[in-house]
């Protein structure tokens, strides 16, 4: 008898889980966009004949589009996409899921295999601009390498990470006969990063900022009592997209006072002045892009406060974006490029920027960004 | 439900299931069901003259032919290209989705019809329900006639079986997307090092013998339990293969299906062992290399089944007798570490796209590219997935089952295990649907069979 009754409640409970999970299905609305991966949602793929029996661009044919939507559209996806992540992270004890792994509540990328060709490259673009631009110009020229937060993190815990030692030695060879490396290494520590994000928190790089004045011959004393701040609690960052999770959001701090709001910021790209922070940026899917706009290709910042008449050229990925500001206070300009492919091709920077005589400056990339080939690379 | 619309239903599943993976051959499989079930009239109709024999060579001309067009044309092209220099072209054509269980089903069809062993089917959409099944219709396991000609007619259906079933079912699902996937993320990583090592050769041919099996067994458990959903007593397919102690055994628990129909169809018609024993090498070797033929159209594949051939023959020569000789204890540790390395080592060549590549892997195991034996890189993705290796190794074996008999036999255990059972069919179905949703990696392997 019980094996009677054990065997009817498995046969309706199968069935209900089909049924309820169809149903389910079908009353749920249909969502365009996904906040916790942050990418759109498959929808129903148009009927056709065509569709049906020949494939489209993607090599898929109209069941596979529809499989990718059901997918996409399946009731409760992100708890079920939770779930997935829970069981490889606490029944497989899978040390990381697809390259993102979490220690304690901060998220990391595992990105370990170092382009050496990259980082060569990279170094002679450096090397490129300097010859283009800065030849006759008496300028100082310096660089500096900004480690990702493994660099402080995933070894010490058992995680792969990039061969650090071998990359600023890359750079050092083929550097250091032209400028001089300031390194930053120990200005830094993992607190110094946001949880969820890769990249650094401003209110934490005041060290750095000060490492960089001082070595650039300025005086580096720059001070948090400097500054006001102005606080976004609900920080998601790029990391915080890439694996579900439990952790609480990070407070994205950026500091600003007189001297900054006062700062004339153009973009070359709008041709337009704009503020030194976009606020509009806050609760966007790339809220770092509030500090100076986000991956800009050429902005000039004009320092009324400042009459020394110094200039500080930044070559620079984001994490350039939020140390700016910092740096503004010693330059009666600061000319901020990014020089990625993406962005704009060091070759033609001279169209739109003549650089000042005896100008200081500062190459400075992440290693993460040294050690991709590809569109988001400084290689040419 | 009457029973002709119980196997009209189930007919058209099965052929809306095809067609939404493979539109355009579903006339093929069509047309293959057509004229097995058209050559089984004509066995019957002309039974006892030789236009009987006729109508089942003819069955045989085009199962094979057909499967010889989609499947082998190109490979052939390619060796003659390669042998004499010439430039014939390569067909555009994609092979299609499970030709290879369905024809030789069919064809399991006509030869029992003729051979007496099975009862004629007049009816063409019963027959196409029996080729269609679309429990095993892509990936097996090769259900003969003779095994579901009583349930297309009559077969009936229980509270019992639709729970064996539905949890033989989750069962093969859990097997093919919780851990034959893993496996496969984690043959995948191995492959994308950075700089491989001797390590990692191994655990790669290792997580690749035992993906292959959860993935396989897995599909063949989830057709056998829809299967039973549906009425139908699919027969077993794998039976703990890796707790065997010789490759002849290995052989027996292994796609026993596929086994069975090359020995009843092929071995036996050849003279199987009753024949001198030259002959006997010969029908041996002829059976494994077509065996190994069946699995793809490439050289691998034929090594792979010739492979296995030799070691039956040493086998039955040598080595078991050695075997029978050792102490009762050392015996059983010896014979059962000799037939997981040549099993593993089988699946190397199996796993293989090329010769060259077949050559490659077993010279870096054995040292012979120069490769470092580790490195922190092999060390951390080891550690990764060493959970899902120990539980997948531990699931291969019979332990979990016998250990729930034991548990069975007293009273307050079997209650215990009442209830747990359905729970862990819904916490394995919730796992699967998390995964899929989540999009992880999911090869299908069957695409060269």
């Amino acid at each position: 008898m019980k094996t009677k009754i054990k065997n009817i409640v498995i046969s309706f409970s199968f069935l209900a889980a089909l049924l309820s999970m169809m149903i389910a299905g079908i009353i749920y609305p249909d969502i365009d966009v996904s906040t916790s991966e942050r990418r759109p949602l498959e929808q129903l793929p148009d009927f056709s004949w065509d569709a049906l029996v020949n494939k489209d661009d993607d090599g898929d044919r109209y069941f596979d589009n529809l499989e990718e939507y059901l997918l996409d559209q399946f009731f409760a996806r992100d708890t079920f996409r939770g779930l997935n992540t829970s069981a490889r992270r606490y029944i497989f004890m899978q040390k990381d899921i697809d390259d993102v792994f979490i220690l304690k509540d901060r998220i990391f990328l595992m990105d370990y295999k170092l382009n050496e060709e990259a980082i060569e490259k990279s170094a002679e673009v450096y090397l490129a601009v300097i010859e283009k631009y800065f030849a006759d110009k008496g300028a100082n020229i310096y660089y500096t390498i900004v480690p990702d937060k493994n660099y402080y993190s995933a070894e010490n815990n058992g995680y792969l990470s990039l061969d650090y030692k071998k990359l600023f030695s890359i750079m050092d060879e083929k550097l250091s006969d032209k400028m001089t490396f300031i390194d930053i290494r120990d200005e830094l520590s993992e607190n110094d990063y946001y949880r969820t994000d890769l990249h650094w928190d401003q209110t934490q790089i005041l060290d750095v900022a000060n490492k960089l004045l001082s070595s650039m011959g300025g005086k580096g004393n720059v001070s948090i009592d400097d500054f006001e701040k102005v606080v976004y609690d609900d920080f998601k960052g790029s990391y915080y997209y890439r694996i579900p999770n439990n952790i609480k959001p990070d407070t994205l701090t950026y500091l600003t006072n007189d001297i900054i709001e006062n700062c004339k910021v153009y973009d070359y790209e709008s041709g337009k002045y704009v503020p030194m922070y976009a606020d509009e940026k806050l609760g966007s899917v790339d809220t770092y892009d509030v500090f100076l706009w986000g991956p800009r290709s050429l902005i000039r910042i004009e320092n009324p406060n400042c009459d020394n008449g110094k200039e500080l050229v930044i070559f620079r990925d984001s994490f350039g974006s939020s140390l700016a500001p910092l740096l503004v206070s010693e330059y009666s300009t600061i000319t901020v490029v990014d020089i990625r492919n993406s962005r704009m091709n060091y070759k033609f920077l001279g169209n739109f920027v003549d650089f000042s005589e005896n100008c200081d400056v500062l190459f400075m990339y992440n290693t993460g960004t040294l050690n991709q080939l590809g569109q988001n690379s400084i290689v040419s | 439900m009457p029973k002709r619309l119980k196997n009209f239903v189930l007919l058209v599943a099965s052929l809306f299931f095809y067609f939404v993976g493979e539109p355009v051959y579903s006339l093929l499989m069509i047309g293959s069901s057509l004229s097995g079930w058209a050559h089984g009239l004509l066995i019957e109709k002309f039974r006892g003259t030789k236009w009987s024999k006729v109508a089942l060579i003819s069955s045989l001309v085009v199962g094979f032919g057909l499967l010889g067009f989609f499947k082998y044309s190109n490979f052939f092209i390619s060796n003659i290209n390669n042998i004499f220099g010439s430039e014939i072209g390569l067909l555009s054509i994609a092979l299609p989705i499970g030709i290879s269980f369905y024809t030789f089903q069919i064809l399991s069809y006509t030869i029992d019809l003729y051979r007496g062993d099975a009862k004629v089917q007049k009816n063409p959409f019963d027959f196409a329900t029996y080729v269609s099944l679309f429990p095993q219709l892509i990936a097996g396991p090769i259900v003969r006639y003779a095994t579901v000609q009583d349930e297309l007619e009559h077969r009936t259906h229980s509270f019992s079986d639709i729970a064996y079933g539905v949890g033989r079912f989750a069962i093969g699902l859990g097997k093919k997307i919780i851990l034959s996937n893993t496996l496969a993320e984690f043959g995948a990583v191995l492959s994308g090092l950075s700089e491989k090592t001797v390590l990692s050769y191994w655990i790669y041919a290792i997580a690749f013998t035992l993906q292959i099996y959860f993935d396989f067994s897995g599909y063949s458990d989830m057709a056998i339990g829809l299967g039973r959903v549906f009425g139908f007593h699919f027969l077993e397919n794998f039976n703990y293969p890796y707790i065997s102690k010789s490759i002849s055994e290995f052989w027996r628990r292994w796609h026993m299906s596929l086994g069975t129909w090359f020995r009843d169809y092929v071995y036996i018609p050849l003279g199987g062992n009753r024949v001198s024993k030259g002959r006997w090498v010969f029908n041996t070797m002829v059976v494994w290399m077509l065996t190994g033929f069946w699995h793809g159209a490439e050289w691998n594949f034929i090594i792979w089944g010739l492979y296995f051939g030799i070691i039956l023959l040493l086998e039955k020569f040598f080595i078991l007798k050695f075997f029978d000789k050792l102490p009762k204890v050392l015996g059983s540790i010896v014979s059962h570490v000799y037939t997981l390395f040549l099993t593993v080592m089988g699946f190397v060549i199996f796993n293989e796209t090329s010769l060259s590549g077949v050559g490659t892997a077993f010279s870096a195991m054995f040292g012979g590219e120069g490769l470092a034996f580790s490195n922190a890189e092999t060390i951390y993705y080891l550690r990764s997935y060493v959970v899902v290796i120990i539980v997948a190794a531990v699931l291969s074996t019979p332990i979990i089952k016998k250990l729930g008999e034991i548990i069975r036999t007293k009273s307050v255990g079997n209650g215990i295990i009442s209830v747990l059972q359905p729970v862990c069919y819904i916490a394995i179905l919730a796992l699967c649907t998390a995964s899929l949703i989540n999009g992880s990696f999911n090869p299908f392997i069957y695409f060269r069979f």
